[in-house]
């Protein structure tokens, strides 16, 4: 009589663990599926980031902000002077 | 009233009552037990199957195009998600919704308000496409609306981030993702990853609680690094712009090749077009990449061939004298003209200097068909491209059997027989290798690498030297020179095949040319087709390789070599007005 009322009592600590466990699971999993949407949209916004960067950092739009707005200008031939080792840097 | 109350508990109930209660009881369990059973066991399959159609669902992996980029690691095609505003018509109220809400979405969408009203009315419908592709932070605002029945769908698109500038290059994806066009073609499978997918269980609320399988992974796309130098093709492709607007061309093209490694450095064209648009997808002309795919008779630019081959077979040496009989030579019915003249007498090396026709049909005449072919063939005219770009030209150069005199004679300065700018630039590396033809590659190498050997060193030196001359006083590409740099190159301008004769006032201008010539590090071929106006190279091509060679210089950090010290030093002294 003893023994089969442990066992039921056994049975019953069993059966609600199975349940907790499976709610715990399912918790779980939940959880590391909208970890990994996160996941997702971290990364499209980081490949967002590269493509917006990629576009500002463009050698176009570098050009057209230092010609209209900086007012720069290519160098003629003319006005680059080349120093050579040979010529002896700081000396004339 | 002697009578004993009768207590309650005392009724006697009749037996019947009790046992019909505990046999319908009985039956009722046994009902439920043989539903139990049935549905267990007869109807199992079923109705699990009708569960698990209402729980169950299998999500697709999507795999992310690689991304691809230069060789300093700046994207040139990058995958980003867009929005595709969707519609329910039967969920919206179309009623329900103010003609303030509406007038702001056509705002938001750039969408007509009747065309809304049209689309949101299709109640056979489940589910309309109302906008696809647009940015999130878009879709943000539009769903901020709070129009019921309106949804969203992530979707990806390749964005291109050099536009104009590398689109015939990196080539385009259709919507689907798939490479058309370009680079992304040729590299599809390694760019395109594998999608995967994952059985799941979901619960009422949408959740997922349950990972039932993964089927597949999904594996990305693998990352491509380009041997293109994303500034340096910007510059090549807008010179080749600024030709073609100054001269009014067809077209241009440039190509930029490194010498030691073989990478194609930039491969820049014009026209061109937006790939970021799709409805500038119609205009094939602006979509081929010129510089690889179309094949065209160089011209002059073919004449260092001609004298490598004479070299080679010691038929010449650069100091000996040939006569180009005033500049005309008469082959059969056909007569070779020079455009200049001067000199009767040229030797070797001024025949390349001042590009004589005669000159080199002579030379080519003291060879048998069969030597001037091999180095041509050798140097890789004629011969498919080992390069991954999809459609790249052959050339056509005809086997020495079928040659006739007058085809030596055309062949030896570049017409009858075709090869395409790359395959050109790719055939000066002999001389800038010491004699070996390098294998180029649009990847990323960065280690030298080995060269089939074409000509000997002694024969490759002293072309290249010859080729020097023609930037120096006197020749042809005087304006191709850049200062503080020894720079060889060749000038070609040629007529227009078309229809099978040359096209009258149609010409092709080009230039190809290396630097620094004490140490060669870099080719820049150049090709203007069909400019009106002036048409010589000097004044066409010449100008545009210049410019590329001296930001390609300058790119690759490469030290001057030919400062002309008295220059800087009178400069120096005496500085100009500021």
């Amino acid at each position: 009589m003893k023994v089969s009322l442990l066992l039921f009592i056994i049975l019953i600590a069993s059966a609600i663990s199975l349940v907790t466990a499976r709610h715990e699971s399912r918790k779980l999993v939940n959880e590391l599926e909208n970890e990994r949407n996160i996941s997702t949209k971290i990364q499209e916004h980081k490949r967002k980031l590269v493509a917006e960067q990629s576009t500002l950092k463009s050698p176009e739009r570098i050009e057209r902000f230092a010609k209209k707005k900086l007012k720069m200008k290519q160098p003629n031939s003319e006005d680059i002077i080349l120093l050579s080792p040979s010529l002896g840097g700081g000396k004339r | 009233m002697t009578a004993k109350p009768q207590s309650v508990l005392n009724i006697r109930l009749p037996v019947w009552r009790a046992r019909l209660l505990v046999t319908l009881m009985f039956l009722g369990f046994m009902a439920l037990a043989a539903r139990a059973l049935y549905c267990q066991s007869v109807n199992k399959d079923f109705l699990q199957a009708e569960a698990e159609k209402r729980y169950s669902r299998t999500k697709s992996l999507i795999a992310t195009r690689g991304l691809i980029t230069d060789r300093n690691g700046e994207a040139l095609a990058i995958t980003t998600a867009v929005e595709t505003v969707t519609v329910n018509p039967r969920r919206i109220n179309f009623e329900g919704i103010s003609t303030e809400k509406l007038s702001q979405l056509s705002n938001l969408l750039n969408l007509d308000t009747d065309f809304l009203k049209k689309q949101l009315n299709k109640k056979n419908k489940g589910e309309v496409y109302l906008k696809r592709q647009i940015p999130p932070s878009l879709a943000k605002k539009v769903m901020l609306l709070e129009i019921p029945g309106l949804g969203l769908k992530t979707t990806y698109k390749r964005y291109y981030p050099n536009g104009e500038a590398t689109a015939q290059l990196v080539g385009i994806t259709n919507i689907d993702q798939q490479g058309q066009e370009g680079i992304e073609y040729s590299y599809q499978k390694t760019l395109a990853g594998k999608s995967g997918s994952r059985r799941i269980n979901k619960n009422k609320l949408n959740q997922v609680i349950e990972e039932v399988a993964t089927i597949s992974n999904a594996e990305n796309g693998a990352e491509l690094a380009l041997s293109i130098d994303r500034q340096l093709q910007y510059v090549a492709y807008s010179e080749a712009k600024n030709a073609v607007l100054e001269h009014e061309a067809k077209s241009a093209s440039v190509v930029v090749l490194d010498v030691i490694t073989g990478e194609i450095l930039t491969v820049a064209n014009w026209p061109s077009y937006n790939p970021n648009n799709r409805s500038t997808f119609k205009n094939q002309a602006a979509m081929r990449n010129r510089a690889v795919v179309h094949q065209f008779e160089p011209g002059s630019t073919l004449k260092p061939f001609t004298i490598a081959a004479a070299l080679e077979g010691k038929f010449v040496t650069p100091a000996k004298l040939i006569d180009i009989e005033g500049g005309q030579l008469r082959i059969g019915r056909r007569n070779i003209k020079d455009d200049h003249f001067e000199n009767n007498l040229l030797t070797v090396s001024d025949v390349v200097k001042t590009s004589s026709n005669v000159g080199t049909a002579k030379i080519s005449q003291m060879m048998e068909p069969t030597q001037l072919w091999e180095t041509l063939s050798k140097s890789g005219f004629g011969q498919l491209p080992t390069h991954q770009f999809p459609g790249g030209a052959r050339g056509v150069l005809r086997p020495p059997e079928s040659w006739r005199e007058i085809h030596r004679a055309t062949i030896s300065y570049g017409m009858g027989m075709s090869a395409s700018l790359l395959q050109l630039a790719r055939a000066y590396s002999i001389f800038a290798r010491g004699g070996t033809l390098v294998p180029v590659t649009f990847e990323r190498r960065s280690a030298p690498v080995e060269g089939r050997r074409v000509i000997s060193e002694h024969t490759a030196r002293a072309v290249l030297k010859m080729l020097e001359t023609v930037t120096h006083e006197g020749g042809t590409g005087v304006s191709a020179a850049i200062p503080g740099y020894r720079v060889a190159g060749k000038t070609g301008t040629a007529k227009v095949a078309a229809g099978g004769s040359y096209a009258r006032g149609k010409y092709r201008s080009s230039f190809v040319g290396i630097a620094p010539v004490s140490n060669p590090r870099i080719i820049v071929a150049v090709m203007v087709e069909e400019p009106s106006g002036s048409y010589y190279a000097s004044v066409v091509a010449a100008p545009v390789f210049r410019k590329v060679m001296e930001e390609a210089l300058k790119t690759l950090g490469i030290d001057p070599d030919g400062i002309d010290l008295d220059r800087e030093v009178k400069r120096y002294v005496a500085p100009g007005p500021v």
